[in-house]
């Protein structure tokens, strides 16, 4: 993370004010309660189970637990996990 | 919902993907763009709803992945319709269907008043026949405008027309002159300035005059006279003299002016000592109805033998704002037995009763401007009924316009001949 935050490319995000995830690709999630949760800018799933879902993405690895859970719907640019979520973990 | 309804009728399919790389068949499928929605995980693979023409771009990333996709439910309109293929009456009805609600969507089935107070719908639908509006014409025949326009000439007293078609029916809305009264007398009056026919204010009624605040015309009585009815009051006809004070002639006007007098007038009003008291019995019978024109299909029945009974229900109206050769209702009516026995009112709700009455008579002459002076009502019981009985003395405006007996012009000759 330390070497995301000094790296050049993040900087110039900074410098020049444009939203990270249009500049550098990041994942933006939306959590709604603990019931819901929109996911954009990834690259793909890399596990699933109805306890977990593994999610790889520029970042790293985004790791959703929880109980019941359920991609509702999957496309390029957008996902979206419903059940009840327990944790969202950054794994590198 | 929208996007579920757009689903069903382009049709999806629900397919189940195993193998070693499913993970990577769904991460294909996203970077081919191909949407895939309520993925589950279940075991030894993923099942998931996808578009037909997403699963005709299956191959190549089954292909790639080496994964087994089977397709466990296919649902939507495309499925049903090619599964009912055969039923050709099915679909000529379909068709039928939706070519009825596309022709009979352009006429007009209804029409709706607005506004309308002194005119019922009827009259002017039956005015509206006659110009050829009615219900089931094309919409494309209706000339808003032009039935405005038809209204407003027939009606004069309808100062406001607006008509417009919604969807299937067509609208109208007006006013009405409410100040029709007032104008009215209006031009009574304008008719009158123009021929003067002088009229005089005669008392309706016997009394002693206690104020006069004369406006127009020749007053005849003074504070303090006693009139009886009939008697002049106020005389239209104003006399025009000479130097020598002889009338030359009369100046004819409307004879208006604010008189008050003390009258006397008696108040009777009486009511039965009895009443018929209604025990309801728990037992009601009751039916329920549909009624189509002259036709009723009744649930139930209130037919009894009972001796007293009484009668309610309601009826409501079915697509009301639908045009139907017939008026479908539906409603229920209930019949309550009842023992009748004939009671005899309190002395305290007879007194209660009558008092009430007249309290509210007397609230009615005050609001004529009428006030009570003296009043000597009692309340008598007889052997039937009770009465309250009693003179009141009341300060009221009197006086009645009435057309004027024109009165002839003396001559100095015709006095001259009188003389000799």
């Amino acid at each position: 993370m330390k070497k995301e935050k000094n790296s050049l490319g993040n900087k110039i995000a900074e410098w020049s004010e444009v939203p990270k995830d249009v500049a550098l690709g990041m994942p933006i999630l939306t959590v709604t309660g603990q019931t819901e949760l929109r996911l954009e800018n990834y690259r793909g799933i890399a596990e699933y189970t109805d306890s977990c879902v593994k999610v790889r993405t520029k970042v790293g690895l985004i790791l959703i637990g929880g109980r019941s859970l359920q991609v509702e719907y999957y496309t390029e640019d957008e996902m979206k996990v419903s059940g009840y979520i327990r944790t969202v973990e950054y794994q590198q | 919902m929208l996007r579920k309804l757009v689903q069903y009728g382009k049709g999806y399919l629900k397919i189940h993907v195993s193998g070693y790389f499913a993970e990577r068949f769904l991460n294909g499928c996203s970077h081919k763009k191909i949407r895939l929605w309520d993925l589950k995980p279940v075991p030894g693979g993923y099942e998931m709803c996808i578009t037909i023409s997403g699963f005709r771009k299956l191959k190549p990333i089954i292909r790639k992945t080496g994964t087994k996709v089977v397709i466990v439910k296919r649902s939507g309109l495309p499925f049903l319709l090619f599964k009912y293929r055969k039923r050709r009456l099915f679909f000529a009805g379909s068709l039928l269907f939706v070519l009825l609600i596309f022709l009979m969507s352009r006429h007009i089935w209804s029409i709706e008043f607005s506004g309308n107070q002194s005119y019922t719908d009827d009259t002017l639908l039956k005015f509206l026949l006659t110009k050829d509006v009615h219900a089931g014409m094309a919409g494309s025949d209706v000339d808003c405008a032009g039935i405005a326009a038809d209204i407003r000439e027939a009606y004069h007293d309808i100062v406001w027309v607006s008509a417009s078609v919604d969807g299937t029916r067509l609208k109208i809305r007006l006013k009405e002159n409410d100040d029709r009264l007032l104008d009215d007398d209006k031009d009574k009056n304008e008719a009158s300035e123009n021929t003067p026919a002088p009229t005089d204010l005669v008392a309706d009624m016997d009394g002693t005059i206690r104020a006069i605040t004369p406006r127009e015309g020749v007053v005849l009585v003074q504070e303090g006279s006693e009139v009886k009815k009939g008697d002049l009051l106020v005389s239209g006809q104003v006399p025009v003299r000479n130097d020598q004070q002889e009338v030359t002639g009369y100046q004819y006007h409307q004879a208006d002016a604010q008189i008050l007098a003390e009258v006397s007038t008696s108040y009777q009003d009486e009511m039965d000592l009895f009443y018929i008291k209604k025990d309801y019995d728990l037992v009601k019978k009751r039916e329920v109805f549909l009624q189509v024109g002259p036709w009723r299909l009744t649930f139930g029945s209130i037919r009894n033998s009972y001796d007293y009974w009484t009668m309610e229900g309601y009826e409501k109206e079915l697509f009301g704002n639908m045009h139907f050769p017939w008026k479908v209702s539906y409603g229920s009516r209930t019949a309550s037995p009842y023992h009748a026995s004939r009671e005899k009112y309190a002395t305290e709700r007879i007194r209660q009763v009558l008092s009430t009455r007249f309290e509210r008579y007397k609230e009615d002459l005050e609001k004529k401007g009428v006030e009570i002076i003296e009043n000597d009502v009692k309340i008598y019981t007889e052997s039937e009924t009770a009465v309250a009985d009693g003179r009141l003395l009341i300060l009221t405006p009197i006086g009645v316009s009435r057309p004027s007996q024109l009165l002839e012009v003396q001559t100095a000759e015709e006095e001259n001949e009188a003389g000799e």
